[in-house]
C-alpha cells in the first residue's frame, strides 16, 4: 500500500482520541476513588471519635476509669481499642493506595500503549516510504 | 594480295572482283611471283594440281591457263571467305574470353568488399545503437535509485528523529506514593498509662506493610520502566536494521537491474555478432560461389582459370573490342546476397 499521509494522521489522532478518553475515564474514575476513601475514612474518624467517650464513659461507670482512678481493664481495653482503630485506618489506607496505584497503573499503561501506538504508525509510515522508494526504482529498472 | 573488302572489326572481308584478281594472279605467276602455294609449273602443258582437292588436270595451251585463272580467282575469294569467317570467330570468342575473364575478376560484380564494409557498418551503427540505450538505460535506474534513496532516507530519519524526540517512558514517570496510619490516641493513652510496647509494635507493623507495599509497587514500576527502556531500544535497533536492510535492498536492486541491462545487452551484442557474421559468411560463399560458376564457364570455355594467371581485361577501344553484355552469360537472376537485405545502394558501382 503506498504511503498516505492523510492516513497516517487519522490514526494518530484516533490514537491520540482514545487515549484521551481511556485516560480520562481512568482519572475520573480515580477521583471518584478518592472521594470514595475520603468519605469512608471520614465514617471510620466518626465512628471512632464517637466510641471513644462511650468507651471511657462505659468504664467510669463499672468504676474501673474515673479521676485518680486507673485500671488493668481500662489500660487493656484503651489499648485495645487504640490497635483496632489502628488497624481499621490502616486496611482503610491499604485499599486507598492499592486503588490509586491501580489508576496510576492504568494511566501510565494508557501513556504507554499510546507512545507505543503512535511509534508504531512512524515505523510504519517509514516502512511504507521504504516500500514506495522500491516500487520507485523497481518501476524506473522495470521500464527498460 | 590485290583483294578488296570491307572492314569488319578489324577484318577485311575479301570480294569478288572477278578476273581482275585472276589477271593479277596470272601475271604474278607469269613474272616468278608466288601467287600462295599454288603450283602452276604445269601451264606450258604440264599437269596442274589443286593444293585444296589435290586433283589434278592436264591441260594445255591458253584454254588451261584461262581455266586455270579461273580456278585461282574462285579459290581466293573462298579462301578469303573462310579467312574472315574464322577471324571472325576468333574475334568473338576472343571477346568472349575478355567479357569473362573481366567478369571474373571483378567477380561478377559482387562487391563483396562493399558488401562486408556495409555489414560493418550496419554492426557498428547497432552497437552504437545497443551501448548507447545501455548507458541511457544505466543512467536512469541511477536516477531511479538516487530518488527511491532520498525519499527513503526521508521516512526512516524522520523515524529516528521521532524516536529520539517523541518518545517518552512513561513509567518512568511514575513514583510509588507511600502513606502511614498515625496513632492519634497516644497521648492519651499515655495519659491513661495504657500506652503498651503492643500498641507501638502494632503500629508499626501496620506502617511496615503499607511501606512493602509501596516498595513492591515501586518495584513493579521500575521493571515496566525497564521493559519499556528495553522495548524502545529494541525499536531504535529495529529502525536502524530497517534502513540498513532497505538501503542494503534498494543496492541489490539496482545492481540486480544493472546486471539485467547489462546481460541484456550482451545478449544484444552477442546475438549482433552473431548476424553479422552469419551475414558475412554468406556474402563471402556467395562469392565465391559467384566466382565458381565464372571459373567453370572459363574453363568449359578453354580459357585459363588459374587466378594467378589470369590478368584483368579492360575495355580497350583502340584494339576493336567493345564490351558487349550479350555475349555473356545471364547472372542476373543470382541471389548476391544470400537474401540478405540490405536496403538500396549496395550493389552500386
Amino acid at each position: 500500500m503506498a504511503f498516505d499521509m492523510g492516513l497516517f494522521e487519522a490514526q494518530r489522532r484516533a490514537a491520540q482520541t482514545s487515549y484521551g478518553a481511556n485516560a480520562s475515564m481512568n482519572a475520573y474514575s480515580r477521583f471518584l476513588a478518592e472521594q470514595g476513601m475520603g468519605q469512608q475514612k471520614d465514617v471510620l474518624t466518626k465512628q471512632y471519635n464517637r466510641a471513644l467517650p462511650q468507651l471511657m464513659s462505659a468504664y467510669g461507670k463499672r468504676n474501673v476509669a474515673g479521676p485518680n482512678v486507673q485500671s488493668g481493664i481500662q489500660r487493656r481495653g484503651l489499648g485495645d481499642f487504640a490497635q483496632q482503630k489502628i488497624s481499621d485506618f490502616g486496611n482503610l489506607t491499604q485499599q486507598w493506595q492499592n486503588a490509586n496505584r491501580q489508576y496510576d497503573l492504568q494511566g501510565t499503561q494508557l501513556e504507554s500503549i499510546l507512545q507505543q501506538n503512535l511509534a508504531d504508525l512512524e515505523s510504519e509510515k517509514a516502512r511504507q516510504i521504504a516500500e514506495d522508494a522500491r516500487a520507485i526504482l523497481q518501476s524506473r529498472a522495470g521500464g527498460y | 594480295m590485290a583483294v578488296v573488302g570491307r572492314k569488319v572489326s578489324g577484318i577485311t572481308r575479301p570480294t569478288n572482283t572477278g578476273g581482275q584478281d585472276a589477271q593479277q594472279i596470272i601475271s604474278d605467276m607469269l613474272s616468278g611471283v608466288d601467287v600462295g602455294g599454288y603450283d602452276f609449273s604445269g601451264l606450258g602443258g604440264g599437269t596442274t594440281s589443286n593444293p585444296n582437292t589435290g586433283v589434278g588436270s592436264i591441260l594445255s595451251g591458253k584454254a588451261a591457263l584461262l581455266n586455270a585463272g579461273t580456278n585461282a580467282d574462285k579459290f581466293a575469294y573462298t579462301q578469303g571467305q573462310d579467312a574472315y569467317a574464322q577471324q571472325l570467330a576468333a574475334s568473338q570468342l576472343e571477346a568472349k574470353k575478355k567479357a569473362l575473364l573481366g567478369l571474373y575478376n571483378t567477380n561478377g560484380g559482387y562487391d563483396l568488399t562493399g558488401i562486408l564494409n556495409s555489414i560493418q557498418g550496419i554492426e557498428d551503427t547497432s552497437k552504437q545503437g545497443i551501448e548507447g540505450q545501455l548507458s541511457s538505460s544505466l543512467a536512469g535506474v541511477g536516477e531511479g535509485y538516487n530518488a527511491a534513496s532520498d525519499l527513503m532516507n526521508q521516512g526512516y530519519s524522520g523515524l529516528d528523529e521521532y524516536l529520539a524526540n517523541n518518545q517518552k517512558n512513561a513509567y518512568s514517570d511514575v513514583t510509588a506514593q507511600g502513606a502511614t496510619v498515625q496513632n492519634d490516641l497516644q497521648n492519651l493513652l499515655q495519659g491513661q498509662g495504657a500506652m503498651s510496647p503492643n500498641v507501638e509494635s502494632y503500629l508499626q507493623s501496620v506502617n511496615a506493610n503499607l511501606a512493602s507495599s509501596q516498595s513492591q509497587f515501586q518495584n513493579l514500576l521500575n521493571t515496566l520502566a525497564s521493559i519499556e527502556t528495553s522495548g524502545q531500544e529494541s525499536r531504535k535497533k529495529e529502525a536502524k536494521m530497517s534502513r540498513t536492510s532497505a538501503t542494503t535492498g534498494l543496492g541489490q536492486q539496482r545492481a540486480g537491474a544493472e546486471a539485467q541491462l547489462r546481460a541484456g545487452a550482451n545478449q544484444a551484442l552477442v546475438q549482433l555478432a552473431t548476424q553479422m557474421a552469419q551475414q558475412r559468411l554468406a556474402a563471402e560463399q556467395q562469392s565465391a560461389s559467384n566466382k565458381a560458376s565464372i571459373a567453370q564457364i572459363l574453363a568449359e570455355a578453354g580459357i585459363d582459370i588459374n587466378p594467378e594467371k589470369v590478368t584483368p581485361v579492360e575495355d580497350n577501344p583502340a584494339d576493336g573490342f567493345t564490351f558487349d553484355p550479350t555475349l555473356l552469360p545471364d547472372f542476373s537472376n543470382l541471389d548476391w546476397l544470400g537474401g540478405a537485405n540490405f536496403g538500396s545502394g549496395f550493389l552500386t558501382r
